[in-house]
């Protein structure tokens, strides 16, 4: 059972998902879902092995296409909508081993061009406001399958952090007629202490107002919206800039380091958006090798982060770290 | 500006009314998938905001 109900405090819609308390978690290898299906063996969800990427709906989905009716009637207080949207799994290889940044570059490309496709695709349903792609890395941040993939949510509303950088945004555009992003990428490419990494198309860098002690920002040199607005060359540098943060992550400790990577984007609303700028967030949960950063009473029942570090001391951590760009 | 690579879609749907799109990328046709199960069938298209 799924639906959407009005949070009137917060003015914020939350997913319930009953069905999902029942799904796949951490099965042995041999029983992974995402996996191809070998001959003889149990179905998974995957029925070839060549291909390049694989999108397909996911099987415990916080938004169906076709929902079911609410399980509670809504009121003047507690609106209740129908769970409207599309979930999806990007499964990124057939590789039950493998991870982003050990992938060749070619492949991670691939990878972007199909997060662009699914963009078009989904954002062109008409339930469908906000396209919202993904990926949890890691047991440390709640996967439940290892097999490397990443998901996208095609969300019926625009999700309420993206709403409140979008408004953000709007009072600086309004306020300076420029785009806010354009003006941090500037300001930060001047002064040079929190850039970790770049190249012709993106920069990679800790933001001055970190929330985690590695969060990580990969801001589109060009003003642009969506990844739909990315040519070719600069698809080509978001993957080679993706590629050189998580093998960062990855040398910083010499393991392979978990993460949530979200993509920010202009909504699909059929709204005009000119004031956003898209861009790529890392949020590893990690403050020292053997430390995790948990959201506690501040960040969880105040919505106020604090950060152990100084952003300048991590973007040179991670600049320092293998690979290094210019 | 690199040419835009040739992306190729394959896509079924599930016994239970999923779908799931194999994307290839080439100058090859995308290969014929062969299901596990006989029940995959071939998605009809989904509408399209207007």
């Amino acid at each position: 059972v799924s639906e959407l109900r009005w949070n009137p405090v917060l003015e914020e819609w939350v997913i319930t998902a009953t069905h999902r308390q029942d799904r796949t978690f951490f099965p042995p290898p041999e029983y992974c879902p995402l996996c191809p299906t070998k001959p003889g063996a149990f179905p998974t969800e995957i029925p070839a092995e060549e291909y390049d990427i694989v999108v397909f709906e996911n099987k415990f989905p916080s938004l169906r296409r076709e929902p079911p009716p609410p399980s509670v009637e809504g009121t003047d207080l507690y609106p209740v909508r129908p769970a409207a949207g599309v979930c999806e799994v990007v499964v990124y290889s057939s590789d039950h081993n493998g991870e982003l940044a050990t992938m060749p570059l070619g492949k991670i490309e691939k990878l972007v061009h199909v997060w662009a496709d699914r963009f078009q695709e989904l954002g062109s349903r008409p339930e469908v406001e906000y396209v919202f792609t993904f990926e949890n890395k890691g047991k440390e941040i709640g996967v439940t399958l290892a097999h490397p993939h990443g998901q996208i949510y095609a969300y019926p509303y625009i999700p309420p952090v993206v709403e409140r950088e979008l408004r953000g945004c709007r009072n600086h555009y309004e306020a300076h007629g420029e785009c806010l992003l354009c003006r941090i990428l500037k300001d930060e490419l001047a002064d040079g202490r929190r850039i970790v990494a770049q190249n012709a198309g993106f920069v990679a860098l800790v933001p001055f107002y970190a929330r985690y002690p590695y969060e990580v920002h990969l801001f589109a040199r060009e003003h642009r919206s969506a990844i739909t607005d990315l040519d070719n060359e600069e698809r080509r540098c978001l993957a080679e800039l993706l590629q050189v943060v998580i093998t960062k992550y990855n040398n910083l400790w010499n393991r392979s380091l978990p993460y949530i990577m979200v993509t920010h984007q202009r909504p699909t609303d059929g709204g005009d958006y000119p004031h956003y700028h898209y861009h790529i967030e890392f949020y590893p949960p990690y403050r020292t090798p053997d430390k995790l950063k948990y959201l506690a009473g501040s960040e969880a029942g105040a919505g106020a982060f604090i950060n152990d570090t100084h952003a300048e001391d991590k973007a040179r951590e991670l600049r320092d770290t293998e690979p290094r760009t210019s | 500006m690199n040419e835009t690579p040739v992306m190729h879609k394959e896509r079924i749907v599930k016994d239970d009314g999923r779908y799931l799109i194999f994307y290839y990328f080439g100058d090859e046709p995308a290969p014929e998938v062969q299901p596990s199960t006989p029940a995959h069938q071939p998605a009809s298209p989904d509408k399209e905001k207007a």
